[in-house]
């Protein structure tokens, strides 16, 4: 059957999806049994495309772009729906869900798209991981960043509320652990790519950068639980690291030779 | 062991200001060491010299953590505040590379610190080994006596250690080769980076070679500058019939597209051979004048000219050479006793008697026609090491995410 039954398990996924998106935006008794129910579903339903295609194709379904997306598809809902029992993080899930639902659509659309002129070296199983992972990652310590501002905001303005920093420490703890992800995937893929690892690229030596700076900040809550401002200013830092890393590497000298300098077209 | 040795942390305890002066006299070390003795090389500390230097920071680790745990210098090494100061050394360090160009300098103040060449600088290696022997000290401490509660902690720290030194003393024994291969012969004698030949345990031959390629893109020209005259946004148009775009005030259609011809007197014609190219048959309206031109565009190849369309004094419509899609190679390979074939892409590498094998490139002029390929062979004995520190690293990511701050 291949692709041909997708549009039945889409539309019925993306219908529980939405449903739970929509219990999301209130959650009282009724509505919570609702959350659970709908992503469970449209879980199992994206489960179940994946068992059949890999059945149907008599191979791991890896190797094009639109089953790999199937694959994100699944694992975004998973993180989301996981995360959400252990935490109740709502905006976490509805986060997960809406990339869910637009890789879903993607492939809908285009369920063999290959993203045009992509050089050799970018048509990689490790491309996907790696930028998405990344896109969580930034998500999360986007998120801790304004925390920061606010949280500074609040003590040189109004009154600190200390609790705050709890919830920067979660979104810290978490965007670190996919950014930490990103950069090994980026690694490992550039291993297969070029034979190495590592070669200081300006974007890998930036985004090591990064990574270091908010290794900083976890060492330093770990050794001052009560501290809040000064973890604060290095939240707010490591974030212009990371939009250095992000945006700002196109405009230094150092970094014209970078692999992950992309020139428009 | 002598566990009963208990440390008075507090009587120890470190100020930051004192971590942080202790990493900047090291960091300055490192300075001082560089302009008296230039870059360090790396290379002589190949196999097994780099095992005897590694064998040496484990044994003190080992050591000092044995005999001297309740020494001040242990005790720092083995605390957060050294751990937070020598990672913003280290970064001090990284960041000095990711803002200064690295590579050939004329600036002889940044040449002779080797600010330049920071990876093979002693600033680099005195400042990561402080951060090797604080993040040793850090973790043998939870290493012994073993605790369950220390699981995620343990494979974090030395998951990051093994990725370390793995990836450092590593480098050192990475050996990088070049080949060109060819459909004439087989060949077995591939150059190193400076030069230097190798014979390798096997001979390479070039069965068949692929490429695919997107189609050429078009596009305005300042004929003076030859730089791409609309800088942002679309300002390309992908060579295909019918496609069509407005760029710059002219609007570009594409009537015929070729994607392999050869110029024959004065006409282009279909043709797939050697030495052929793209070429596109496009119509070129400015939208203010109603100035109509049409013409030829290609990118040029031994058969067919470059050709492009003068829309005006300073624009002209050209097209760029097709980017690649993907490459293969297949390859024979013959070990003296029998022959086998392979297929190698860029992404997807084969490792055959301990060489990794890279497609690296192939004779352009010749396109898809191409009878060489050059090939990178990476001996890489780490490796092993490597990876293994890297998927303790992800385990540990994943501790983080499940675990949370606790």
């Amino acid at each position: 059957m291949e692709w041909s039954n997708y549009s039945v398990f889409f539309f019925a996924s993306t219908l529980f999806f939405v449903v739970a998106l929509l219990s999301l935006l209130k959650t009282n008794k009724n509505t919570k049994s609702l959350i659970h129910i709908s992503v469970s579903l449209g879980i199992l339903l994206i489960i179940s495309f994946v068992t059949i295609l890999w059945i149907s194709l008599g191979r791991p379904p890896f190797k094009t772009l639109g089953e790999t997306r199937l694959w994100y598809a699944l694992f975004l809902s998973l993180i989301g729906y996981v995360t959400y029992i252990k935490w109740q993080y709502r905006w976490f899930l509805v986060y997960c869900l809406l990339m869910t639902i637009l890789f879903l659509l993607l492939n809908y659309l285009k369920p063999e798209m290959h993203n045009k002129t992509l050089m050799p070296a970018l048509q990689s199983v490790w491309f996907i991981p790696h930028v998405i992972v990344y896109i969580i990652a930034y998500a999360f310590l986007a998120g801790a960043a304004l925390v920061a501002i606010k949280g500074l905001f609040q003590n040189y303005k109004t009154k600190l509320d200390k609790s705050i920093i709890q919830l920067a420490d979660n979104l810290v703890y978490l965007g670190y652990a996919f950014i930490t992800m990103g950069l090994i995937f980026g690694a490992l893929w550039a291993k297969q790519a070029w034979g190495n690892y590592w070669t200081w690229d300006p974007k890998e030596t930036w985004a090591f950068i990064t990574w270091l700076g908010y290794l900083v900040y976890l060492h330093y809550r770990f050794n001052h639980p009560y501290k809040v401002i000064g973890p604060l200013w290095i939240l707010a830092f490591s974030f212009l690291i990371l939009l250095i890393c992000w945006f700002g590497i196109n405009y230094l000298p150092s970094a014209q030779n970078s692999v992950h300098v992309y020139s428009g077209q | 062991m002598s566990l009963s040795s208990k440390t008075n942390q507090n009587s120890k305890e470190v100020s930051y200001s004192v971590s942080f002066l202790i990493v900047a006299i090291v960091i300055s070390f490192g300075i001082i060491t560089q302009v008296v003795f230039g870059n360090l090389h790396l290379e002589k500390l190949i196999f097994p010299r780099n095992i005897v230097v590694l064998f040496l920071i484990i044994s003190l680790i080992i050591i000092g953590n044995w005999k001297f745990r309740g020494s001040s210098i242990v005790s720092w090494l083995s605390s957060t505040k050294a751990a937070i100061s020598s990672i913003v050394g280290f970064t001090v360090v990284t960041l000095i590379m990711g803002l200064l160009t690295q590579g050939t300098s004329t600036n002889t103040f940044i040449s002779k610190l080797g600010l330049n060449t920071i990876a093979s600088s002693w600033i680099y290696a005195f400042s990561l080994l402080l951060l090797l022997f604080s993040l040793g000290f850090a973790t043998i401490k939870r290493l012994y006596p073993l605790k369950k509660s220390n699981f995620w902690f343990i494979l974090n720290h030395l998951g990051l250690w093994v990725t370390i030194v793995a990836a450092n003393f590593g480098s050192i024994d990475q050996t990088h080769l070049r080949i060109s291969v060819s459909t004439a012969k087989y060949a077995n004698i591939a150059f190193g980076e400076k030069g230097e030949m190798n014979i390798l345990p096997f001979s390479l031959k070039q069965k068949e070679f692929s490429l695919e390629t997107y189609n050429p893109r078009i596009t305005i020209m300042d004929s003076t500058t030859t730089m791409i005259s609309v800088k942002s946004g679309k300002n390309t148009l992908e060579a295909k019939s019918n496609n069509s775009i407005i760029l710059k005030n002219w609007n570009i259609k594409v009537l015929q597209y070729l994607p392999s011809a050869e110029l024959t007197g004065t006409k282009i014609v279909a043709f797939d051979s050697i030495g052929t190219a793209p070429a596109a048959y496009v119509s070129a309206r400015n939208v203010q004048t109603n100035k109509q031109l049409t013409g030829w565009l290609s990118c040029g190849g031994n058969l067919i000219t470059k050709m492009y369309l003068s829309l005006d004094s300073e624009h002209m419509l050209v097209m760029l050479p097709p980017a690649d899609k993907e490459y293969k190679v297949l390859l024979y390979i013959n070990n003296g006793k029998h022959t086998f074939s392979k297929q190698i892409s860029i992404n997807n590498p084969y490792t055959y008697l301990g060489w990794q094998m890279y497609i690296v490139d192939f004779n352009r002029d010749k396109a898809k026609w191409s009878d060489s390929t050059i090939i990178e062979l990476v001996n890489d004995p780490w490796q092993p090491v490597v990876y293994m520190g890297l998927f303790m690293m992800i385990v540990g990511s994943l501790f983080v995410f499940w675990r949370g701050k606790k």
